[in-house]
């Protein structure tokens, strides 16, 4: 005789134990890796599908990851439950585009893809969805497979600009420790994209106004066109790219400090507008923070919007032009051009290109800027119903934690394999190169982020905070160290 | 009287005064051993690492351009506060030295703590300790004998492992399971520290440095590299055996390509290590470096210069007419029946003289030879050159070489080489330490792990006996480790259980 045991406790615990007792409910999961894994199997004992290139699977990734990101926007504006289910459906159908992506570039190049930004963006892409999905699954919260999944597209975005040429890695780099310790890396990073998300939901639920959120975001806006194509877009309206031959840029100089650029007609004066923009929000957001008034904030939306809209104006018509280019020498800098021969311009001119990927650190700037300028714009629009249909504080909390439980160990082997490769093949375990160094900051962010919780007081906000420091610190070790500081690692 | 009251108060004050130096040295180590402290010093590593990345450290790749773009004042600032080698200074190490002693001292505090938490589970607990539990649940059913065995079976088939004990009206049924898990927190600082003694003791006693090796060439020394622009010379450190270089081969992507860093696919240098009358021999390549009397020997780079060859092939002329061709190793012996032991032993890219003496003028291979050693069977040594044929005349018209060019009748001439370049550069790493950050390396792994997958958790069920035939059931239950997780846990517990009775409280 079974009396009947309500369930009062959370609203996790019903769900997920009926889900125990089914034993089903991972399918978005399971389906698309293992379809994926097949797909990739038979191509590589039949080459059935006659691929030369990866690079359609991408895009239809990149797809996939898009429209289910605007399925879960329209959800959360409609509240249409089939939407949502689209969006599922949509995001496991991306993810299993993007594992079999990477894993025919593994058959088409027949090494480990994790050589270069391009493969690591992949499978960074793909991990962050996967651990995204699982815990939309595990938890019944599909909500937060909706905020991550812009970040895995925003990671796909990267590996179209980065493009997928493949490298010859250098004789040294050779190692069975390469693909381990990167891997390794990948993983980490993903399931720290993850805690990174929850810790910024926390904060908005915990009562943090997103106004408090964008402030930051929109500084980063601002510091990122600021800093993109040497500073000229603030000052002068002007976005250059460097110009190549051959996929090598043309230095001017002895020492290789400045190179050939040419100017994209519109995309500086464009950019300036929207660094203006960010810059007044800033200050709105700002305002609202310091005084709270009303109407800094709705300022401050308001120019948000306005910002998206010419950021990706700007983006787009940057793409549009690098992509349809006749003749770069139209577009040289005259005081560059006057420091060149006419007759070496003709002879070369034809072969000159412009690749938005030639200036990773733009690339990477321009569309994050993009993106944040979205994010905010999104939760400016729809933010309290978002905050509303978010689980508790504390369940957010709690999957911060858990998220970084797995990422910290994760992240150590990755320190540790790193050490034992570099001592294997250079004789030093430690050498505090960048790289390393960066690796190490973001150990002991979460380092001290998982003793906050020891100690009382420092939990909370002040640990959700360190949490998203800590995804900070690994973006910029994955990408920050290779493209502004020197070091062993700047090849990747 | 007075006196003896001023006594008193002076013992009084006494007393006090080491009472307050007692709370003083507790104070100190208390903060010493605070997790505050641990996390502070934390924020302090990660301010001067970051900073050591702004500041490019001498040892980097572009630091003489970064340190060319400095102000004098910069340079003078960072130069005094050791900032372009900011991971070696002196405070940067006490940071790491106070580091590992928080570390010990918290482990130390804290273990006394786990140990009494553990070794003294609550076994006779009350329904109010319960109700203090992060989970706790009530219910009032009709009296059951058989409740204590239904508890302990539920209990055992969660993997807690039960233990009944009888106190008044109350019996308290309380399992637990990963009792170990309290632990493996201290495994964890024990593999940090671990590590970071044994980086020290590299630091301290370890060195690492260069060794150019040109084939034939003998060393027992590594350059140990400074910063020129610092003012810190390259010293040369002694070793205690000989290394001698037999030959040194490369693998080029393209056969015909250059001899430069893209063609490279990898590169060979055969050592000889030499102590005493001991010999080992040994080949350093990319990726696999070789361990000799506890130093390591890696292959680091190479000459950007051509002209060296790691094998020939020679055409031997018979005396009795006819020829035969030979591949000749460097330095490894072949037997030739009738001409003895052949070796070959130095190459010539460019054959000229210097002061009477053959030498290689130039590195382009314009003029290439290669010197052979041959011992007879009768055990004579004798020297000879193998010359490329357009080479020749030369050797004829310029040089009186041509009648030392036979050996007991063979003449040699060069027909193919194998170019490799003048000289191979090996990284030398000595580290006592080295197998201790090995082992806090899979230690701390290990740990880690154990630490974040698994949890101790601890149930209790206090059955109270009521007098009117009903008994209250009191569930509660604790865990270190992922709380939601747990509580779900509890729940399909309390489920499995299915006390048939009626819910007293049901709170969180």
């Amino acid at each position: 005789m079974r009396s009947k045991v309500d369930s009062p406790m959370h609203p996790f615990a019903a769900t997920s134990w009926s889900l125990r007792v089914r034993g089903s409910g991972y399918g978005s999961v399971v389906v698309p890796l293992v379809g994926a894994l097949i797909l990739v199997l038979a191509e590589w004992r039949t080459g059935f599908l006659r691929l030369t290139s990866e690079t359609p699977l991408v895009m239809l990734t990149l797809i996939s990851y898009l429209s289910g990101s605007l399925l879960f926007i329209l959800h959360l504006a409609q509240r249409e439950r089939l939407l949502e289910r689209l969006g599922l459906f949509v995001c496991s159908l991306g993810l299993g585009l993007n594992l079999a992506a990477w894993g025919m570039r593994w058959v088409i190049t027949g090494t480990v893809p994790l050589s270069n930004l391009y493969d690591t963006a992949l499978i960074f892409a793909g991990g962050t969805t996967l651990s995204a999905l699982v815990v939309s699954t595990r938890y019944h919260q599909k909500i937060i497979g909706a905020v991550t999944l812009p970040i895995a597209t925003l990671l796909v975005v990267w590996a179209v600009l980065y493009g997928g040429e493949v490298v010859d890695l250098p004789p040294v780099l050779r190692s069975t420790w390469r693909p381990i310790h990167v891997g390794l890396a990948m993983s980490g990073y993903a399931v720290a994209a993850l805690s990174c998300i929850s810790a910024l939901l926390y904060l908005l639920k915990d009562g943090v106004a997103i106004e408090a959120v964008g402030l930051p975001a929109m500084l980063f806006v601002v510091g990122a066109y600021a800093f993109v194509s040497g500073g000229t877009v603030v000052t002068d309206g002007v976005f250059t790219l460097p110009v190549s031959i051959h996929g090598a840029r043309i230095p001017l100089d002895a020492t290789r400090t400045e190179f050939l650029r040419a100017t994209i007609p519109y995309a500086g004066r464009i950019f300036q507008l929207a660094f203006g923009l960010a810059v007044i929000a800033a200050g709105a957001f700002l305002g609202y923070v310091m005084v709270g008034k009303d109407l800094f904030k709705r300022i401050g939306h308001g120019v948000v919007r306005g910002a998206l809209v010419v950021e990706a104006v700007g983006l787009g018509l940057l793409f549009y032009q690098v992509s349809r280019v006749q003749s770069v020498v139209s577009w040289l800098d005259p005081q560059q051009r006057g420091l060149l021969s006419d007759q070496w311009l003709q002879r070369v001119g034809a072969q000159m290109d412009v690749q938005f990927h030639s200036d990773p650190i733009a690339a990477v700037a321009v569309t994050a800027a993009c993106g944040l300028t979205a994010f905010i714009a999104f939760f400016g629009w729809r933010g309290d119903q978002i905050i509303e249909a978010l689980p508790s504080p504390r369940a957010l909390d709690n999957l911060t934690y858990r998220a970084v439980t797995v990422a910290f160990p994760l992240l150590t082997l990755m320190v540790i394999t790193g050490a034992v490769w570099a001592n294997e093949s250079w004789g030093r375990y430690w050498g505090w190169d960048p790289k390393e160094t960066w690796a190490l900051i973001t150990w002991l962010i979460y380092g001290a982020y998982l003793h906050m919780r020891i100690t009382h007081g420092w939990k909370g906000r002040r640990s959700a905070l360190f949490a998203v420091l800590g995804f900070v610190a690994v973006l910029f070790t994955y990408l920050g160290v290779s493209f502004i500081l020197p070091g062993l690692h700047s090849y990747a | 009287m007075a006196e003896s009251e001023a006594r008193v108060t002076a013992n009084a004050e006494q007393v006090e005064r080491s009472q307050s130096s007692i709370g003083f040295i507790d104070r100190a180590l208390s903060f010493l051993s605070s997790v505050k402290l641990g996390i502070t010093l934390m924020l302090l590593l990660i301010f001067f690492s970051i900073l050591g990345t702004i500041i490019i450290q001498y040892n980097v790749d572009g630091f003489e351009k970064y340190y060319a773009s400095l102000t004098p004042a910069q340079r003078q600032l960072y130069h005094m506060l050791g900032l372009f080698d900011l991971f070696h200074t002196w405070w940067f190490n006490a940071l790491l030295i106070l580091f590992s002693l928080n570390l010990i001292l918290v482990s130390i505090d804290l273990f006394p703590k786990a140990w009494r938490y553990v070794a003294q589970p609550k076994l006779r607990a009350t329904p109010g300790f319960l109700r203090t539990q992060p989970v706790h649940r009530s219910f009032r059913l009709p009296h059951d004998d058989g409740l204590v065995d239904r508890l302990t079976e539920v209990m055992r088939a969660f993997r807690w492992r039960p233990t009944v004990t009888i106190n008044g009206p109350y019996t308290t049924v309380f399992a637990e399971r990963g009792v170990w898990n309290r632990f493996v927190v201290f495994i964890v600082h024990i593999a940090v520290l671990v590590i970071l003694a044994g980086a020290f003791v590299g630091s301290r006693w370890g060195y690492e440095g260069i060794m150019p090796l040109a084939p034939g060439e003998t060393a027992n020394a590594i350059r140990i590299s400074g910063a020129p622009v610092l003012g810190i010379p390259d010293r040369m450190q002694p070793l205690p055996f000989t290394v001698v270089c037999t030959n040194i081969r490369v693998d080029l992507r393209d056969p015909d390509g250059p001899l430069a860093q893209g063609n490279f696919d990898n590169w060979y240098t055969d050592v000889k290590f030499v102590k005493g009358d001991d010999a080992v021999e040994a080949t350093v390549y990319l990726n696999h470096p070789v361990d000799y009397e506890g130093y390591r020997f890696f292959q680091a780079s190479f000459s950007p210069q051509a002209g060296e060859a790691s094998d020939i092939v020679v055409e031997v002329g018979l005396p009795q007419g006819g020829q035969r061709e030979l591949t000749l190793v460097r330095n490894k012996p072949v037997q030739v029946d009738g001409l003895g032991r052949i070796t070959f032993v130095k190459f010539y890219s460019d054959f000229g003289f210097a002061d009477g003496q053959p030498r290689s003028v130039g590195t382009d291979y314009k003029r290439p030879a290669a010197e052979l050693e041959i011992v007879r069977p009768d055990g004579r040594r004798q020297r000879t050159f193998a010359f490329s044929p357009e080479i020749m005349t030369f050797i004829r018209t310029e040089t009186n070489m041509a009648e030392k060019l036979q050996v007991g009748g063979y003449s040699f001439t060069l027909k193919e080489f194998t170019r490799a370049p003048l000289y191979h550069v090996l990284q030398v790493q000595y580290d006592p330490g080295v197998d201790a950050v090995y082992f806090g390396f899979v230690l701390l792994c290990v740990s880690l792990i154990a630490v974040f997958v698994f949890s101790h958790e601890r149930v209790w069920a206090v059955i109270e006996k009521h007098e009117d035939g009903q008994t209250a059931l009191h569930l509660a239950g604790h865990t270190n480790r992922n709380p939601i997780g747990f509580e779900k846990k509890f729940t399909s517990f309390v489920e499995a259980l299915a006390p048939p009775g009626e819910e007293i409280t049901s709170r969180t």
